[in-house]
């Protein structure tokens, strides 16, 4: 037994010299006294999102007629009239490798990933940021989606992919979402938690082992594969490390008044009539909200509708589902009940920005002020590639300058936005990054 | 030979015109002779001018474009270049036009030579790389590693994520990563079967049937029985309209709730039913928060009550009673036969097209006072014509369990489960017998010790024993000679890192790919010992096992798993059908139909693989399976029951093989209207392997009729067809969907335009008729299906491909055509059979040797 632990201990030993001892200061900051007590001269940290609004939406009830600050909103954007200074519409962006159905496999990558049923996708936008600007908080970004998990080789249901072209799962269940980020374990759980740590390294051992043993027999091509287990069973190790570590910090506490109720479950996947998604919508926006707020998180990426799949709700008063009303063949009716449904979702983003105007900062600004919230779909109207429903929203502390609407040359790379919102963000990126030609000079107060 | 030269002409022509890199480039063309004449007379013809050395508009030169579509940049570059061609946009209308047959050419060199580069990329070298499991393979080996069933949603298949695929299949390496979410599930999900494989102590509920007689019903819902609406018999009661429900005496006395713990139950009801006037009852069986138990007819008679029995899993959350409604059931009291007639008829008349008469019969509904239903109505005080249900008893049974304890830990305790037999060595003995299974080979103690030391250590941290076994069975299953599947260890055991030559695969590598290809999952004792016995590549000895194998019931994993991909059954339900425009299909009677629709491809399958059959009969037959709705669908008489029966088609059906099967015509619409493009992409896909190239971008779909005009889908769809760049690619995909034009968005047989609007006017009549690209014409579907059959050489050739796709994980390369060729001269020489296909990859070299 004590011979064969040996090799054990060393490597973990290195493991947690390594990981433990960088985390710890960085942890030590975020302690909320620590951060109180620095109030004044703590910068406040800058936090990033994107959102993706599957099956594109009607343009042309979307896209403002005139350009510049001072625009008309157009019918579907009314209901962002509180905010007009703290958005910009993003007309002409374009996705090289999007339309059809594919559009949510390059949203946030800008890469071609899938072609017929191969998938090769590289590093998302929000894992760059996640990277940099996430390294110091409780989870270094948070995946969501209406669905939960990867979704892949179907409609995907996350934006984030690491740096070998992996997508990261997603949550869909706000209770669940509550809980890891702000419940704080009894004595019970907290034994349960340790006990579990405990196996879950013993385990982890024993395969690491195993599959070092196979190693050797292994072909080169064959070597791949075995690759990927690798470094999947290595980021799960790492993550039992971060867990740990966190596990002796205590959560933050919340004041969710005026939310929703995160103490059940509570999806899409209920029984029809239990469901409603507005509660849904607001739940979850409300969550990020208070991630943003604890600086739990400063990176989130969020599916709020599926690519093709769902995205109507029997509240919705519409007659068929979203991607049977995007063949809408120019009828009417479809049409306008397309615009109903994006005046639905943008009702409940206004929830949101509402929700992130109203946590104010030592410095009198508004959480707002410090996330840059960019939203956009895999297609514009008719599965184009071109004329996306984007905009982006707050960063005015971050150095964002609204210009109302703004007209981009066409096809401009959708890229671009995600480029000036990493630059506003202080997250270096190698350039070119994605296809894109250089951040979006107005919206950073260059003309 | 051809090769060489065409390669030794190219880099003579490369060193003309460009520079010597693109040589290297020009040998990987599939077909570099295309491209030195056509393709560079194209360029040189109609390009340069504006995208040439003097001049570069849009920034794109061509006559200096590499041919190098394995170059991501070029091959952007020669997208554009088909996609502006087949739009007809380049060149620019006030320039020279090239011939349209040069188009064509150059633009089905680019497609191919695109798909060529694919291939390559794709390609493993025609070897079988190493691969973790699939979803499918996971959930059947864990069933039978430690016999054990889930509930729905808690086992692997519900818990780990769907797998990414390739080429169509979920079995290619390729296309199955494993990433950090994934390895975190894994952990997640050992964890789950080891507590299901593991389980000690007492059932926590007793299982108990509770039965409800109608008769003696007391309390909470005797109200029922002094309604108008019912009749008290001595056995029961009958209703004439609403419905029956239970009440509290069909909950456990255990916490007083319907469903006490969550678990498997058996809910059973007993009636009958006297229709009257009508042909069935209908009845829906629900629980709130369940949703639907059954929707369907009412068996048996009031003097014959039949029993209708449900089992299926219950969770507790939802409602403590069963809910029974009538459906369609005369609104007591408020019963119209009069309007109902007339409206029906209104209906019909409306659906012919006879939009004057139809209405006439409104006004007239209108004028007699029957706006809408819901009049009272004088005809419910004598209640002798009323349909009616008899309720006898409705019984609740559960929560049921197979065994106690479960028969998984029965087998993995083999010595019982008495504590003074816990310790190491139980541990030991344990695993020795479990891993062998688990890992498909002979383990050495190395590898049994490992996992016995993850069980003792649990025990020196004061776990129980059952519970550290636990832990030894979660290392067990993530370990990565569980999880991958690993055909790299050398019989010889001597380590080499060569990828050189192929070699034959040990006995123990080779009955886990048979066992994976024809069951997705692990050998069972019968397999395991033939391969331990080490004659197991043996010609005989293997197809011996092959029949075994497809005669056990495991082998459906060959219908869940390849047929279900090959017929893309899972995109059968990709748009729903408007409920407006085909309000028949969501009518009571036809409850069920959409998934009967679905399942015909599917229990086609079945039939041919359990019985030998043809397949070419999926191109053309006088058969297909159906049950009572399908058959209701489809103008069949006399199929009863919810199960799939093989029936003979007559002559009238204008049906037979799977182009003709509603679920195909459901795949190729969008719920308002057909979408004969896609039905014929359906076609060359499935049928042929040969999918069409992809449209240029922005093509947009059939438009709608604008103001005024009343044209069908096809004569749109034929303008569309007029511009010659369009025409060139379409006129090898659209007959083959425009032949399916009699079949609707449902699959019914139509002769005149349906679909997108309430009514179509006399002219708009279905014109099905067509050329295929081959010039063999035809008139309808019937003809159709004919020439589908002719072309029974392209489908063995595609099916074949397809099936090795899916047995060896790997795509098809340039290097199996022989391969492929034999399975199809097998397949001929043994009456196009599934088993002699089956049989002839598990024999061929490619699945003998890694």
């Amino acid at each position: 037994m004590a011979k064969l632990n040996t090799p054990r201990i060393e490597r973990r030993t290195l493991l947690r010299g390594t990981g433990g001892a960088m985390a710890l200061p960085f942890l030590e900051a975020m302690l909320p006294k620590a951060q109180a007590a620095n109030q004044a001269n703590v910068a406040i940290p800058k936090r990033l999102g994107i959102f993706y609004f599957g099956t594109g939406m009607n343009m042309r009830e979307l896209e403002p007629q005139d350009e510049g600050r001072d625009y008309t909103l157009s019918p579907t954007l009314k209901v962002f009239a509180d905010h007009k200074q703290d958005f910009t519409v993003l007309s002409g962006t374009y996705l090289e490798h999007g339309g059809g159905h594919d559009g949510d496999y390059t949203f946030s990558t800008g890469v071609k990933a899938k072609d017929g049923s191969s998938i090769n996708n590289s590093v998302s936008m929000d894992q760059i940021a996640a990277e940099q600007i996430g390294r110091e908080t409780r989870f270094p970004s948070l995946q969501m989606c209406v669905q939960r998990g990867t979704g892949f080789g179907g409609n995907l249901r996350t934006l984030s992919w690491n740096r070998d072209g992996v997508p990261l799962a997603s949550e869909n269940d706000p209770h669940v979402l509550f809980n890891r980020l702000f419940k704080v374990d009894g004595p019970e759980e907290t034994e349960l938690r340790k006990k579990g740590f405990r196996q879950r390294r013993s385990i982890l051992d024993t395969v690491m082992e195993e599959a070092k043993k196979m190693q050797r027999n292994v072909g080169k091509r064959d070597e791949v594969k075995l690759d990927e287990y690798f470094s999947s069973v290595r980021e799960v190790e790492k993550q039992l490390q971060r867990d740990i570590d966190w596990n002796l910090k205590p959560k933050p506490k919340v004041d969710t008044n005026g939310m929703g109720d995160f103490s059940d479950s509570y999806t899409v996947n209920m029984p029809a009539g239990q469901f409603v998604y507005e509660t849904y919508a607001k739940m979850m926006y409300d969550l990020i909200a208070l991630a943003f707020e604890t600086d739990s998180t400063r990176v989130v990426s969020y599916v709020v509708r599926q690519e093709s799949a769902g995205g109507t709700f029997p509240e919705f008063g519409v007659s068929k589902g979203f991607h049977e009303l995007t063949h809408h063949g120019n009828d009417p009716k479809n049409l306008a009940e397309l615009a109903q449904v994006d005046r639905i979702y943008f009702s409940h983003w206004n929830h949101f920005i509402n929700r992130l105007k109203s946590f104010r900062q030592v410095d009198g600004s508004s959480l707002l002020d410090h996330s840059l919230l960019g939203f956009s779909s895999g297609m514009g109207i008719g599965h184009s590639k071109d004329r996306l429903p984007t905009c982006l929203f707050g960063g005015g502390a971050a150095g964002v300058t609204h210009q109302g609407h703004l007209r981009l040359p066409t096809n401009t790379p959708l890229s671009r936005v995600w480029h000036t919102m990493l630059d506003r963000a202080g997250v270096q990126v190698n350039e070119p990054f994605q296809d894109s030609s250089g951040v979006i000079e107005p919206l950073v107060g260059r003309a | 030979m051809h090769k060489s030269v065409s390669i030794r002409r190219m880099i003579l022509i490369c060193s003309f015109v460009l520079c010597g890199s693109v040589a290297s480039r020009g040998a990987d063309l599939k077909n570099a002779a295309v491209y030195k004449s056509s393709v560079r007379q194209m360029i040189h013809s109609f390009c340069v001018d504006c995208h040439g050395p003097d001049s570069q508009e849009g920034d794109l030169r061509l006559d200096d474009l590499d041919p190098a579509f394995d170059d991501s940049q070029s091959a952007a570059k020669w997208i554009e270049v088909m996609d502006n061609l087949n739009l007809g946009e380049m060149p620019p209308a006030d320039h020279p036009q090239p011939p349209t047959e040069l188009v064509a050419e150059v633009t089905d060199w680019i497609a191919a030579e695109l798909r060529h580069a694919s291939t390559l990329a794709k390609g493993t070298g025609g070897r079988v790389l190493l691969r973790r499991l699939n979803r499918t393979e996971y959930a059947n080996i864990v069933r039978d590693l430690f016999s054990i069933e889930f509930l729905p949603g808690e086992g692997p298949r519900d818990l780990l994520p769907p797998d990414g695929t390739m080429n169509g299949f979920d079995t290619v390496s390729k296309a199955l990563l494993l990433d950090p979410s994934l390895m975190e599930k894994y952990f997640d999900v050992a964890g789950i079967v080891a507590d299901k494989a593991i389980v000690t102590g007492p059932p926590p509920v007793p299982t108990r049937r509770n039965r409800m007689q109608y008769e003696d019903i007391t309390g909470g819902i005797e109200y029922i029985k002094d309604s108008r609406e019912t009749i008290v018999t001595d056995t029961g009661i009958i209703t004439m309209a609403h419905g029956m429900r239970s009440d509290q005496n069909l909950r456990h006395p255990w916490n007083d709730q319907l469903i006490p713990i969550r678990g498997r139950y058996r809910l059973r009801v007993r009636l009958g039913a006297d229709p009257k006037d009508r042909d069935e009852l209908y009845i829906r069986i629900s629980r709130g928060g369940d949703g639907d138990l059954y929707v369907g007819k009412v068996p048996g008679t009031i003097e014959n009550p039949e029993v209708i029995e449900i089992e299926r899993a219950f969770d507790v959350p939802g409602g403590n009673e069963i809910g029974i409604r009538f459906e369609d059931a005369p609104g007591f009291g408020r019963v119209n036969y009069h309007f109902s007639d007339l409206q029906k008829r209104a209906q019909e008349l409306t659906d012919q097209g006879n939009s004057e008469l139809a209405g006439r019969l409104q006004a007239q509904m209108g004028a007699q006072g029957f706006p809408n239903q819901g009049r009272l109505e004088p005809d419910s005080r004598t209640t002798d014509h009323l349909p009616r249900i008899f309720f006898d008893w409705i019984e609740l049974e559960g929560p049921l369990y197979q065994q106690w304890p479960p028969a998984s830990t029965q087998l993995l305790f083999h010595r019982g489960l008495d504590e003074r037999e816990f310790g190491e060595s139980y541990a030991k003995e344990i695993f020795e017998k479990l891993l062998p299974r688990a890992y498909r080979r002979p383990v050495n103690p190395e590898e049994v010790e490992r996992i016995v030391n993850v069980v003792t250590a649990e025990m020196s941290h004061g776990e129980t024993f059952t519970d550290a076994v636990k832990s030894g069975i979660v290392a067990m299953l993530c370990s990565p000679s569980f999880l991958l599947v690993d055909e790299s260890r050398l019989a010889d055991q001597v380590s080499t890192n060569s990828d050189s030559a192929m070699r034959k695969l040990n006995d123990h590598e080779l009955a886990f790919r048979l066992s994976r290809f024809l069951w997705s999952s692990i050998p069972d004792a019968e397999l395991r010992q033939a391969a331990a016995a080490g004659n197991l590549a043996d010609g005989e000895v293997l197809l011996q096992q092959v029949r075994r194998m497809l005669h056990h019931e495991n082998s459906e994993a060959l219908v869940d798993g390849f047929a279900r991909q090959w017929l893309k059954a899972d995109e059968f339900d990709r748009f729903a059908i408007d409920q407006n425009l085909y309000r028949d299909f969501y009518r009571t009677e036809n409850a069920g139909l959409n998934e009967a629709i679905n399942e015909e491809p599917i229990a086609f399958f079945r039939e041919l693989f359990r019985n030998d059959g043809d397949l070419l009969d999926f191109l053309n037959c006088d058969w297909t399976m159906v049950n009572e709705p399908l058959a209701r669908h489809y103008e069949i008489e006399g199929v009863r029951g919810e199960d799939f029966v093989r029936v003979p088609l007559p002559e009238t059906s204008h049906r037979g093989g799977l182009a003709t099967m509603a679920a195909v015509h459901k795949w190729g619409s969008d719920g308002n209207r057909t979408k004969p493009v896609e039905r014929g992409k359906y076609i060359l896909d499935v049928l042929f392997n040969d999918s069409p190239k992809p449209p240029p971008p922005n093509v947009g779909e059939v438009e709608p009729n604008v103001q005024g005009e009343m044209l069908t889908v096809r004569q749109r769809l034929d303008r569309h067809r007029t511009i010659a760049a369009c025409a060139n690619c379409h006129r090898t995909i659209d007959p083959y969907g425009l032949a399916l034009e009699n079949f609707n968005v449902t699959g019914k047989w139509r002769t005149k335009q349906d679909g997108e609007r309430p009514w179509w006017p006399g002219e708009a009549v279905i014109d099905a008729s067509g050329t295929l690209p081959g010039g063999q014409a035809f008139s309808g579907p019937d003809e159709f299906r004919i020439l589908l059959r002719s072309q029974s050489d392209r489908f063995l050739r595609g099916f074949a491909e397809k099936l090795f796709t899916y047995a060896l994980g790997r795509i098809v390369e340039p290097s199996d055509h022989a391969t492929i060729d034999r399975l199809v001269q097998r397949m001929k020489s043994e009456n196009h059979s599934l088993n002699s296909l089956l049989e002839g990859i598990v024999l061929s070299p490619a699945f003998l040797t890694k």
